[in-house]
């Protein structure tokens, strides 16, 4: 595959799982 | 600094038991600051056992069996100890938010720290007889030991370990596009840190003064979340190509840099001082000394990092 589309990918993937644990934390906020 | 790691977590359990059997909430809340601080040290302490790795590695009786065998410890332990700080952090924002405990967190912290502390403990071990091969006597226990990681090595050819330092220095270096993804994350990471981190301590200091301090204070998980991020990928880069890191001046700035912006994160997370600033009232002089402290070092970590080939050797 080429170079940046699996860079691309990555980063991709870890700023939805980022995303995802972000919300996660936010709902117990309050 | 090396003993931050093993010294620091058996006092900060020894406070956590302390703090459960006196059912004291002030002293849990001690123990989990205490796990964040060492959590932050430990980045450092690991990068000097780098640099200390390639001053000695070329010295005589000085076995690259046990180096290598103290270094694979000390990727263990840098994990464990990351992850007990990151659980502790979390533990301490819920409290603050909430006044409640958040219990998972706390049990998270309890056995993370448990395994830990067991791992700093073999990680100086191995260390101790690195540097210090006269203690390495026949019969005794670290000739044993030594004879042990001998036999790994040679059990190394056959039956590879799950991670190894170098292994994870030839998996960056022999995909060429790993380092970039790393890097882009790296960046997004410090842009999520930044970013978060820059609009709470501004409130602090004055801007945005209709919002109160509890309200920027739920952002910073994010904060922490791009911290995580960057130490993982960080820790990479360290670990990929540490003759790049090393003996960098600039990589010594941003450490240090690192350290205070850390501390200053765990101020704004769990200390009195700012959490009492309500919606259109002015932080006390001590509070916003450490807001501009705060943007003043994560300034310091970008620049350095920023400038690690062109202060430094890297690249």
């Amino acid at each position: 595959m080429e170079l940046a589309s699996i860079v691309t990918a990555i980063v991709l993937l870890t700023a939805i799982v980022v995303g995802v644990i972000g919300v996660l934390i936010d709902k117990h906020a309050d | 600094l090396n003993h931050v790691p093993t010294i620091g977590s058996a006092v900060a359990i020894a406070l956590l038991i302390i703090s459960f059997v006196r059912r004291n909430e002030d002293l849990k809340r001690v123990a989990l600051e205490a796990f964040f601080v060492i959590a932050v040290l430990t980045i450092p302490a690991y990068s000097t056992g780098l640099a200390a790795q390639i001053q000695i590695r070329e010295m005589e009786g000085v076995s690259d069996v046990i180096i290598e065998a103290h270094e694979d410890a000390a990727i263990w332990t840098f994990a464990l100890m990351q992850l007990t700080g990151g659980f502790a952090w979390y533990a301490l924002w819920k409290r603050r938010r909430t006044g409640r405990q958040a219990g998972g967190a706390m049990l998270a912290v309890v056995f993370l720290s448990a395994l830990t502390l067991a791992a700093a403990a073999r990680t100086a071990n191995l260390g101790g007889e690195i540097r210090h091969p006269e203690i390495v006597v026949a019969g005794t226990e670290e000739a044993i030991v030594a004879e042990e990681a001998a036999q790994a090595d040679a059990k190394l050819e056959t039956d590879p370990p799950w991670i190894t330092a170098n292994q994870i220095g030839l998996i960056l270096t022999d995909r060429t596009w790993l380092w970039p993804a790393f890097e882009a994350l790296h960046f997004i990471g410090m842009g999520l840190i930044f970013g978060v981190v820059l609009m709470v301590n501004l409130r602090l200091l004055g801007a945005m003064k209709s919002w109160s301090f509890p309200a920027v204070h739920r952002l910073l998980p994010w904060a922490a979340l791009g911290f995580a991020v960057n130490t993982i990928t960080g820790m990479m880069f360290m670990t990929g190509s540490p003759a790049m890191y090393a003996d960098n001046p600039s990589f010594q700035w941003k450490l240090v840099s690192l350290v205070l912006a850390g501390l200053s994160l765990l101020y704004m997370t769990a200390f009195e001082g700012p959490w009492w600033v309500g919606a259109g009232q002015d932080a006390p002089a001590r509070v916003k000394t450490v807001a501009a402290t705060s943007i003043v070092s994560w300034i310091g970590v970008m620049y350095f990092g920023r400038m690690l080939p062109f202060l430094g050797n890297a690249f």
